[in-house]
């Protein structure tokens, strides 16, 4: 060891400074990494999928499209919306959806121009039709690609309901009475089954298939007549499908004759030309509170059974 | 620098670095992990809290509702049950102020409120989360949120949220990161200081053996290790070294011993050359007087003192061959009292053939206090024979000889002889005396001349210098002490 040199003080002056400077410019490296670190200021933006609706500022004409629907606003918002973003990026038109709460509201509201067309139930449309003036021109297609849908009744599967015949002497929830899936049909074949509305113990329509199929689940109903995809639904949460109607026609998008055929055809362009997936999250299973994702071109005639049924159930009750 | 300080300082700064740069890593990655999840933490908790503002906004187009109470309501709601929140700005469609907080929420501060403008104008179909520095009120996250169902919008809603819990969050990670990395330096220098202090330590010991090791003939630039290579292994490779280091002196020794007696038989061989040169010297000397007895056969007196002088030549002969049968025998020249100045005249008088040949100016003083000294008689002859002669051979035509001799103090005398001969080049002067160096061409000189003189005074602990400036003068002077030995 003592053969180690003392450094001279020129050397450890050097060496003092060395140190104090590396000293130095770890402890300002530190300093501004930890401001840099602590200074939070950014911006962080995050795509939402809200075009512009507003006719004025698209500057294109703007349309109304009526909805019927007890459901609020914002639901029928958060189902009907997409559809108008999709015809408003592809039609020269600015569509505004216009809720209504009644099925005539919105008949009358179609005739005298107020909207210009319609999501519309099949038996207001057959119903009112003749009326208004008005014609049907698209119908939704199910995930089998077919325009139909079929009425079900549906009874708890702890029951010991498993047919028609059962029915008798039991209480049965339907839907709205304009409804064709879940009203109408039901009473209809009932009526052909010889089960008229006197050989029940209660008949009690609500506002949406939703509200019947609760109403059997609480057991304040024995039975229901609801749409069947509503019905699938809950098949796996206790219910079962006793009977199972024709298919029947899906409900259509209504104008009137008198409006602008241009229109018209722009939305026929559009609503079949969608491509699967197009619109984004969409479910089209819940058939009575949205419009599903597939259209094909309606046909008058689809309807005409309609008020033939009608024309049978009014009269097999005048007759009971 | 010590090696101690130097590997501390390396591994010091390669540590501080290391973590400085695995801590600054790790901040980054956590200081970005915190805001994204407190900017997702935000956007779910202000798509939540919309809802209600957008509801109000929607009822209020669809049925006419007033949205102001149910606004108002949940602006009360979100005051009391939402942490953090500092403000809510409600606008409409049109970028119109509908309904606005009336404080600071959770500070209650009105102090550093900023009523929020009438219009604003808002980006469409995004939502934009923006994170500054607010005088007073510290950081604030600001949310613009649309309310919006799919394309269709019926205002925005701007939220105020305190920004200074992920601030402190990041703070703390950042001190204990700091502290965390100072600590972790230091203790490993700590371990490391006391590694390499047992490291010096034995290196110390290692360095101290080889300062100690000695050979007689001092090894000391025995390079320390300059690599980390394991103390152990170095001094094996020490311990090596010094039993080759010791064998080898000992090869060297006999080595020596040989040539010592090598040295010996060329001496012999290099005297019996000096003799037969001195022998030659002292017949040219014979040469010289029986050519002036031949010139003058009638000059008695010049006859009988050259007979003389022939007759000392003779003896001289005849005591060089004594002296070489004396060789092997004596090392020590026989002492006598001698007369240097009756030495010196006989040496020239030998020569005085060559030196009127050369026609050179000799010219010879004693100083009267020239004490007689203690010698050897013959090899002082000899001594002086070497010396002129050399000078002879050295001076051109006309050259110039001085011989000077006198007490130089107490217990010695001095003897120079000068010349103004060619002169012995710098280089040369280091070899003269070595035996057999010569410059003289083969056959005129032997080169043992001057080896024989140094050898002869060095037998006589007498001192012999030679001095030359080339082209001006030639000293060679010998001290000699008068008591034969000192
Ligand atoms: N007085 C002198 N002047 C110049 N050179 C000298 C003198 N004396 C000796 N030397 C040089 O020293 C050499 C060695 O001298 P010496 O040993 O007497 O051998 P040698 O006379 O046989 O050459 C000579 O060859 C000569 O070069
Ligand atoms: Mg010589």
């Amino acid at each position: 060891m003592n053969a180690i040199k003392k450094p001279s003080p020129v050397n450890r002056f050097k060496k003092v400074v060395i140190t104090l400077g590396a000293v130095l410019i770890f402890t300002l490296l530190t300093l501004f990494i930890y401001a840099t670190v602590l200074d939070l200021s950014g911006t962080y933006e995050q795509e939402r999928n809200t075009a512009l609706v507003h006719g004025r500022d698209t500057g294109k004409p703007v349309k109304y499209f009526g909805v019927v629907s007890r459901f609020p606003a914002h639901i029928i918002y958060q189902r009907y919306q997409p559809l108008m973003d999709y015809l408003n990026q592809n039609t020269g038109y600015h569509f505004s959806l216009k809720l209504s709460q009644t099925y005539e509201e919105t008949a009358t509201q179609l005739a005298g121009g107020e909207v210009d067309a319609a999501f519309m139930g099949s038996y207001v449309y057959a119903t009112s039709r003749e009326e208004h003036n008005l014609i049907s021109i698209l119908k939704p297609l199910n995930q089998d690609s077919l325009a139909i849908r079929r009425s079900v009744i549906i009874a708890r599967r702890d029951s010991r309901i498993e047919s028609i015949d059962d029915l008798r002497g039991k209480t049965l929830a339907l839907a709205s009475e304009h409804s064709l899936s879940g009203n109408w049909l039901p009473r209809y074949m009932l009526a052909r089954h010889g089960i008229l509305a006197a050989d029940l113990n209660t008949i009690t329509n609500f506002p949406n298939h939703h509200s019947v199929i609760h109403r059997v689940l609480n057991r304040e109903y024995d039975a229901g007549a609801v749409r069947d995809q509503v019905a699938r639904e809950y098949l796996n949460r206790g219910i079962h499908i006793i009977h199972s109607s024709e298919p029947l026609p899906t409900s259509p998008i209504v104008v009137s004759r008198d409006r602008d055929p241009k229109m018209v055809s722009a939305i026929i362009n559009a609503l079949l030309t969608i491509e699967r997936d197009s619109i984004g999250e969409y479910e089209p299973v819940r058939e009575d509170i949205g419009p599903h994702i597939r259209y094909t071109l309606s046909d008058e005639a689809d309807y005409d059974f309609i008020l033939e049924i009608i024309a049978f159930i009014n009269a097999q009750n005048d007759a009971g | 620098m010590s090696l101690k300080i130097k590997i501390l300082f390396l591994i010091g700064s390669v540590i501080t670095v290391l973590m400085m740069t695995i801590s600054v890593a790790f901040l980054y990655q956590f200081r970005s992990v915190v805001i994204h999840k407190e900017v997702e933490n935000i956007r779910s908790i202000t798509d939540a809290i919309s809802i209600p503002f957008l509801d109000a906004l929607v009822y209020s187009e669809t049925d006419g509702i007033n949205p102001d109470i149910i606004l108002e309501r949940h602006l009360s709601y979100l005051a009391d049950k939402i942490e953090g929140i500092r403000f809510v700005h409600i606008y409409d469609s049109n970028d119109r102020l509908v309904i606005h907080s009336l404080f600071h929420f959770n500070t209650g501060d009105y102090t550093y409120y900023n009523p929020p403008p009438a219009t604003r104008s808002f980006v469409p179909g995004r939502q934009i989360l923006n994170i500054s520095r607010q005088e007073g009120n510290g950081w604030i996250i600001e949310v613009e949120s649309p309310l919006a169902i799919a394309g269709k919008k019926w205002g925005t809603a701007v939220l105020g949220f305190d920004g200074n819990p992920v601030r402190r969050e990041i703070i703390s990670i950042s001190r204990i990161l700091l502290y965390l990395g100072i600590a972790v330096t230091a203790i490993t220098l700590l371990v490391l200081y006391f590694l390499i202090n047992r490291l010096t330590m034995s290196l110390g010991r290692l360095t101290d053996a080889i300062d100690h090791f000695d050979l007689e003939t001092p090894q000391t630039d025995l390079p320390l290790p300059e690599s980390d290579d394991e103390i152990g292994y170095l001094s094996h490779r020490f311990e090596l070294l010094q039993k080759r280091l010791i064998e080898s002196r000992n090869h060297l020794a006999v080595t020596q011993r040989q040539i010592y007696r090598a040295e010996k038989l060329a001496f012999i061989g290099r005297l019996s050359a000096g003799i037969a040169h001195e022998v030659n010297n002292s017949v040219n000397g014979i040469q010289s007087c029986i050519y002036a007895i031949e010139k003058d056969p009638q000059n008695t007196e010049q006859t009988t003192s050259y007979l003389k002088l022939i007759n000392e030549a003779l003896k001289h002969i005849e005591n060089i061959v004594k002296k070489l049968l004396e060789y092997s025998r004596k090392n020590n020249p026989s002492l006598s009292e001698v007369d240097l100045r009756e030495t010196i005249q006989n040496v020239i008088q030998l020569c005085s053939y060559k030196i009127k040949e050369k026609k050179i100016d000799i010219d010879f003083k004693a100083e009267k206090n020239l004490p007689v000294i203690n010698a050897d008689k013959h090899l002082m002859r000899e001594v002086m024979m070497n010396l002129i002669i050399n000078s002879i051979d050295a001076v051109g035509e006309e050259g110039r000889i001085r011989i000077r001799s006198g007490r130089k103090n107490k217990e010695c005398i001095y003897l120079h002889v000068e010349d103004n001969g060619a002169g012995i080049s710098p280089e040369n002067q280091e070899l003269i005396f070595e035996p057999f160096f010569t410059t003289k061409e083969t056959g005129k000189g032997t080169g043992l001349g001057l080896s024989a003189v140094l050898g002869i005074v060095e037998a006589h602990d007498g001192e012999v210098r030679a001095q030359s400036k080339p082209g001006e003068k030639t000293v060679f002077t010998i001290t000699l002490p008068i008591s034969g030995k000192k």
